[in-house]
C-alpha cells in the first residue's frame, strides 16, 4: 500500500502540471479554509467566494511557494489576504443574520452541540462579540482558538513577528473578556 | 516569579508556547497564588467556549463549485500557451501555403532562350539515345515537365 502523499508532495506535483494533485489539495484544505473565512466574514456565500479566490491565487502562485511554511499556513495566509481584499471591495455588503449563521432551519451549521440554553446563549454572545472586535483582534483569535494554529504559524499567516502575535493575542483576549462582561472578568 | 511576570506569560502558558523551564516556574507560581490560578481558569473557560462555537461547514455543493472554479482557473492559465501554439501553427500554415502557391506551374518563370536551346538539344539527343538503346535516362525524362505540360 502506497503512503499518502504529503501536502508538499501534492504541491510539487501540481507545480509540474498535475491538475489532480491540485484538486487533492483542494479536497484536503477547502473545509478548513471555509471555516476560517466564515469566522472572519460571517457569511457563507462570501466565505465560498473567498475560498475560490484563495485557490485561484494559490494555483497562479504555485511557483512562488518557497516551502518555508506548511502548505496549510501558506493557504491560510492567502485566504486572510483575500478576506482583507474582499472586505475592502465589499464594505457595504451586509452580513447574514446570526440565526442563519448558527444553523437555524435549513442552515448548514453543525458541531458544538450545546446542552443548555445558557450555553447556547453564551456561544451566541461570544460569536456576536467576536464579530464586533477589530479585524486585527478577530483574526488572531480565530487563528488561535478556532484554527488551533501555533504562534509561529499565526505569525507566518499574518506576516508579523511572533512577539506581535503574543501581544496582539493578549490584547484581543482582554477585549473579548471585557466585552463578555462579568463571566470572564 | 511575581504576579506581573506570570500575567505577562499567561497566554503563552495557556497556549502551550512556553519551554519546559518556564512552564515549571509558572506551575510553581500557580500553586502559591490563587488570584493567578483564577485568571488562568477564566482564560481556559473563554478559550473552551470559543472552541465550541458551531462552525458552518462547507456543503458538498459548495465543494463541487470550488472544484469547477479550480478547473476554470487551470483552463485560463493554459489559454495563453494554447494561443501561442495556435499562432505558431497558423504561421507555419501560411508560409507553407504561400510556398505551395509559388511552386505552382503557372508561377514558374518562362524558359530562357538558352534553356530552350538546351531542351531542343537534349530532346534530339534523347531521341537518338532512345533509338540506340531503347531506354531513356530518368533525369532527362523529368526535365522541366511543368513547362512541357503548359498549353
Amino acid at each position: 500500500m502506497q503512503p499518502q502523499p504529503t501536502d508538499l508532495d501534492l504541491l510539487r506535483s501540481a507545480r509540474h502540471g498535475d491538475g489532480r494533485a491540485f484538486h487533492a489539495l483542494v479536497d484536503r484544505h477547502a473545509r478548513m479554509l471555509f471555516g476560517l473565512a466564515y469566522s472572519l466574514l460571517n457569511n457563507a456565500a462570501d466565505a465560498e467566494d473567498v475560498v475560490q479566490e484563495t485557490f485561484a491565487g494559490a494555483f497562479k502562485n504555485l511557483a512562488k511557494f518557497e516551502e518555508r511554511s506548511s502548505v496549510k499556513t501558506w493557504l491560510s495566509r492567502i485566504l486572510v489576504n483575500q478576506v482583507a481584499m474582499f472586505k475592502r471591495d465589499h464594505r457595504s455588503a451586509k452580513s447574514e443574520s446570526l440565526d442563519q449563521g448558527f444553523g437555524g432551519a435549513g442552515g448548514e451549521a453543525s458541531g458544538g452541540g450545546g446542552s443548555t440554553t445558557a450555553g447556547v446563549d453564551a456561544r451566541l454572545d461570544l460569536h456576536a462579540t467576536l464579530q464586533k472586535l477589530s479585524d486585527e483582534h478577530r483574526k488572531v483569535l480565530v487563528l488561535r482558538e478556532l484554527q488551533q494554529l501555533s504562534y509561529e504559524e499565526i505569525a507566518a499567516v499574518l506576516d508579523v513577528p511572533r512577539g506581535t502575535v503574543e501581544s496582539r493575542l493578549h490584547r484581543a483576549r482582554a477585549e473579548l473578556r471585557k466585552s463578555l462582561g462579568a463571566d470572564f472578568a | 516569579m511575581n504576579c506581573e511576570q506570570f500575567s505577562s506569560q499567561l497566554d503563552a502558558y495557556h497556549d502551550g508556547e512556553l519551554d519546559a523551564a518556564r512552564v515549571a516556574e509558572m506551575d510553581a507560581h500557580l500553586r502559591e497564588c490563587p488570584a493567578c490560578a483564577l485568571a488562568l481558569q477564566s482564560l481556559r473557560s473563554m478559550s473552551h467556549l470559543m472552541q465550541t462555537i458551531p462552525m458552518t461547514e462547507m456543503s458538498a455543493d459548495a465543494v463541487s463549485r470550488l472544484h469547477a472554479a479550480v478547473d476554470r482557473t487551470m483552463d485560463r492559465s493554459l489559454l495563453p500557451l494554447a494561443r501561442s501554439f495556435v499562432g505558431i501553427a497558423a504561421s507555419i500554415l501560411v508560409v507553407a501555403t504561400a510556398g505551395l502557391f509559388w511552386m505552382q506551374p503557372s508561377h514558374a518563370s518562362a524558359p530562357q532562350a538558352w534553356e530552350g536551346a538546351m531542351l531542343v538539344s537534349q530532346q534530339s539527343n534523347d531521341l537518338s539515345q532512345t533509338a540506340n538503346s531503347g531506354t531513356m535516362e530518368p533525369d532527362l525524362i523529368v526535365a522541366d515537365l511543368s513547362r512541357s505540360n503548359r498549353p
